[in-house]
């Protein structure tokens, strides 16, 4: 179910009164959580719930079994059977092709060619998503930072929550858990602020990416059919797109959980306002980043074992993370690429300091800061031209095409029949500033705050107001296929 | 906690509610049409109408509704709308006879032109002109079980969606001259007849055409029935007269089709339905000429102009007054003043029109003689109310020839003149009658032969006031 739709327009008003009527049944709670997030992802294709359940399964035992013996060896092979199910049903389902596919082309540089056909097979949506929330349960418990739970209907519905479970933020057990353990009393400021992002995540994604999707997906499309600032207004319109579609299905999904009481972390916080890609990191997808860190990153030894180690370590987690995003060679040179930069900037960063303090520049003087955002935006968005093309070969028209200078065309109409007109153009650009002065505000000032110290009538105004904008300005119908990106990884 | 979430919930109500309300205020800016047909039959009294028609472009070009409501001192309402069909058409029926049981009923043949099964309907590309048109007979609809199950039926995609145009057609915000527009029109019905004539050049291609692509009318056994259910459920409420009706098509056309492929099943129909009674006035007006049609392309549509309009409306009232009668009704229209020849101004209040229709093509002549199609009549003077500051009226000039043919101008055959003699004249100050000049210039093909006295006409918001003078016009 798609939280731009209709159908969870339905559901979610439905499952929110019935989940407070029982909210202070525990037992009653979680199975009414758990059934509505089987309905809520079985929507989509009832079949795979069966991967979430044994995923679950698999997990709830081997988390009972780890708590049980102090075996090391059984430990490890509890761990292993965990690791084996999930990464298993993700490889075969995400992988296989890609690494027939990889294979089929090694040979090819050698001259031979190997007829090998790829399997058909449907990639479920959000298995990248629950396969790490419920991996990090099982690592946790043995790593012996966590107690396995001994309720199983707490742990399905952690598993499958369903405002998280399609596409984040991907909570840690030790976060999400508990909050299974126990009951909410019914806040309604809370409720409130929750539906409030529900709606800013909403406009985040109908007005702003689905409308940037339709100029980018008409140059990434036909990559030789533009070239110079086309290509580079493409770019940066998918920066946004990807921002906007990603960060307001965490908003939904945030919202959505808090009207229930539950609390879900953070993913974004204005990431492209970053002053390096170290710090884009910080601020991206941050549910992801910090899973990397805690069971990849550190796992490899993180920065423990001299520099040279930490720079390959750091290398190797963009590279699979790049891979996580898709099973394609795009993603994995868009994971390069961050990896590589983030690697040049740790080796740099002393010498950059001492020629910052010879130079006497100031990094926290404001025309300073801009200059580094600017420099992270370019780097980010030339790194999103390997993530948006549909092949390297439309990476590369893309790339190419950004020196061909025909700056002229911001002068005249060529831009406005690209997909979007010229009205459209506009109100993409206004709604995009508009965003980013929303964010900066609110990191400073809750909006939510000074919206609440307003009187009714303004209230209610900007409510509707928020509605109708929505309504009118939102990219829906039968015009676009306005599904997440983020649902494909 | 309960209390809280009673509270959320009825906040949560009042929102859609508001929500609703602000959609439901937005919806003339999105919708296929300014006007919807349903806006008029709803501000109808509940039963009050006499004479229903169901059809489409062909019904509102052929029938002369004020004509007919004059001449028969009853309430006849139209829901015919551009392009529609027979499916279409069920749901229209359905609708109005949740409101009103009239005692006639009407139903205009060229709702079987579109020559499609109900499953090809409802396939159409979403994309085409005719898809669209699908829109007008059902967005003006109040929204109850009838728009949705038509929703349901002919529109794919969420109900919601398709039950409100600025969901559905949102994207046209874009059309920001459009919606200006709308927004600064004050939805009022501007009199517009079809005052164009078929060319002489489209004449000569209709003569030397051999055949027509579309010379089939295959009427599908699923358009059958839906007329069929109109028929049924009109009986069923009370409808004492049905009439299936067939307004003429031109002759060069109607010999070159195969026109017998929907007369036979029509006229086999009626006789299967004893209240049914087929009427094909291409018996009864064989040869109408092409001034009594509009310019349309050939081989298209087929729609008589208002000339034509007026000639078939007047013998479809005598049809309707020989087996109906009505209780009498007072109109507020021109036609009903013309044609029931009555002496008072204005039937609203005591307001007098004041004014003189000076000249007739130039000239100050009390009869001024036209030969037919060589020049048109060109009617000027001055209008207004008496003691009574003028503002942009509409004004027209009715041309009467006798009881049975009465022409009245349309807006596009009248231009303001400027008057500031008037004023002067009746010694009044800030402009007072400036704007009290017209010239109307009517093309003399779309009046049939004959000698016409000539009124004048004011309509002011919802008065009309209307007055005779000694001028007469003679065609030949």
């Amino acid at each position: 179910m798609l939280f731009n739709s209709l159908d969870f327009a339905v559901f979610f008003p439905i499952v929110f009164v019935l989940y407070w009527l029982v909210s202070q049944k525990l037992y009653l709670r979680n199975i009414l959580i758990l059934v509505s997030s089987y309905v809520f992802y079985g929507w989509w294709d009832w079949r795979f719930l069966i991967l979430i359940v044994i995923s679950s399964l698999v997990d709830f035992y081997v988390g009972q079994q780890l708590d049980k013996t102090e075996d090391s060896k059984k430990r490890k092979m509890f761990l292993y059977l965990s690791l084996l199910v999930n990464l298993g049903f993700l490889f075969y389902f995400k992988y296989t092709n890609f690494f027939i596919d990889t294979f089929v082309d090694s040979f090819k540089l050698f001259g031979k060619t190997l007829e090998v056909s790829t399997l058909n097979i449907i990639l479920p949506v959000g298995i990248s998503f629950y396969t790490f929330q419920t991996l990090s349960y099982t690592i946790d418990i043995y790593r012996k930072q966590l107690k396995p739970t001994k309720d199983p209907i707490a742990f399905f519905a952690f598993v499958a929550f369903f405002p998280q479970l399609v596409a984040g933020p991907i909570e840690r057990a030790s976060h999400l858990l508990p909050q299974f353990y126990k009951t909410y009393k019914f806040n309604y400021n809370q409720v409130k602020s929750g539906l409030l992002l529900m709606a800013f995540g909403l406009f985040k994604k109908m007005v702003i990416a689905d409308r940037a999707a339709l100029y980018v997906n008409e140059v990434y499309n036909n990559p030789g059919n533009y070239e110079g600032v086309e290509t580079i207004i493409a770019t940066v319109l998918f920066a946004f797109q990807i921002y906007c579609d990603f960060s307001g299905y965490s908003d939904i999904a945030i919202g959505a959980a808090r009207t229930m009481g539950f609390d879900l972390m953070k993913n974004f916080d204005s990431p492209y306002l970053s002053k390096s890609i170290t710090e884009f990191w910080r601020r991206w997808h941050i549910s992801l980043s910090t899973w990397f860190r805690d069971y990849v990153y550190i796992p490899l030894g993180g920065s423990r074992n001299g520099k040279y180690r930490t720079y390959a370590n750091l290398f190797i987690v963009f590279l699979v993370s790049g891979l996580w995003h898709g099973a394609a060679m795009t993603f994995v040179i868009w994971g390069a690429i961050h990896g590589l930069i983030i690697v040049l900037e740790k080796a740099t960063s002393k010498p950059k300091d001492i020629l910052f303090q010879k130079l006497n520049m100031n990094k926290a003087n404001l025309s300073n800061k801009l200059v580094f955002i600017f420099i992270t935006f370019t780097i980010v968005c030339f790194a999103w031209v390997f993530f948006r093309a549909n092949t390297f070969a439309d990476a590369q028209l893309i790339v190419s095409g950004f020196f061909n200078n025909n700056f002229y065309e911001l002068f005249g109409d060529q831009l406005y029949l690209i997909g979007l007109k010229e009205n459209e153009f506009t109100l993409l650009m206004l709604t995009i500033l508009g965003l980013v002065f929303i964010e900066r505000f609110h990191r400073k000032q809750s909006l939510f705050k000074i919206l609440n110290q307003q009187a009714l009538p303004f209230r209610w105004a900007v409510y509707v107001c928020i509605g109708l904008f929505i309504t009118l300005f939102g990219v829906y119908g039968d015009t676009i296929a306005s599904e997440f990106i983020y649902f494909q990884f | 906690m309960f209390k809280d979430l009673g509270k959320i919930i009825l906040k949560g109500l009042g929102f859609l509610v508001l929500m609703f309300l602000a959609i439901t205020l937005l919806e003339p800016l999105f919708t296929e049409s300014e006007t919807s047909v349903w806006d008029d039959f709803y501000k109808q009294d509940q039963n009050s109408v006499d004479v229903l028609i169901l059809g489409n472009s062909h019904a509102n070009a052929g029938l002369d509704q004020e004509a007919m409501s004059a001449k028969l001192h009853s309430n006849i309402v139209s829901l015919a709308t551009r392009g529609q069909n027979i499916y279409q058409t069920y749901y229209c029926a359905l609708e109005a006879y949740k409101y009103q049981t009239p005692e006639v009923l009407i139903i205009e043949n060229f709702l079987f032109y579109e020559r499609l099964t109900m499953e090809a309907f409802i396939d159409q590309d979403p994309t085409i002109n005719d898809y669209m048109k699908r829109y007008l007979s059902f967005e003006g609809k109040k929204i109850g079980q009838v728009k949705i199950e038509e929703s349901q039926a002919f529109f794919k995609g969420s109900l919601i969606e398709n039950m409100f145009p600025v969901i559905k057609k949102h994207e046209r915000w874009t059309d920001v001259d459009k919606i200006k527009e709308r927004l600064y029109s004050n939805k009022k019905q501007v009199r517009q007849k079809g005052t164009t004539v078929l060319s002489l050049n489209s004449a000569k291609k209709y003569k030397t055409k051999d055949k027509f692509d579309l010379n089939k009318y295959v009427i599908h056994p699923e358009e059958r029935n839906a007329l069929q259910q109109i028929v049924d459920l009109a009986i069923e409420k009370g409808t004492k007269k049905i009439i299936l009706l067939t307004i003429p098509f031109y002759k060069d056309y109607r010999d070159k089709i195969d026109y017998k492929s929907l007369d036979i099943p029509l006229k086999k129909f009626s006789d299967n339905n004893s209240n049914v009674t087929y009427i094909d006035l291409n018996n009864v007006y064989p040869n109408l000429d092409r001034t009594y049609f509009s310019n349309d392309p050939v081989g298209f549509n087929q729609h008589l102009n208002y000339k034509g309009a007026i000639v078939v409306s007047n013998y479809l009232v005598d049809v309707i007054e020989k087996t109906s009668a009505f209780e009498s009704k007072t109109q507020n229209s021109p036609e009903y003043y013309l044609y029931n020849n009555i002496k008072k101004d204005s039937t609203i209040n005591n307001s007098r029109i004041i004014g003189n229709l000076e000249r007739i093509n130039g000239t100050k002549e009390l009869k001024y003689v036209i030969p037919q199609g060589k020049s048109p009549v060109v009617a000027s003077g001055w209008m207004a109310i008496k003691d009574v500051k003028s503002k942009p009226y509409e004004m027209f000039i009715g041309l009467v020839k006798n009881k049975n043919f009465i022409y009245i101008s349309s807006f596009s055959e009248y231009k303001s003149k400027d008057r500031k003699d008037v004023t002067k004249y009746f010694k009044k100050e800030d402009g007072f009658y400036d704007i009290s000049g017209f010239q109307i210039k009517i093309n003399s093909n779309l009046l049939e032969k004959g000698t016409y006295n000539l009124c004048m006409i004011l309509k002011n918001e919802e008065e009309i006031l209307v007055k005779k003078t000694n001028k007469f016009v003679e065609i030949n």
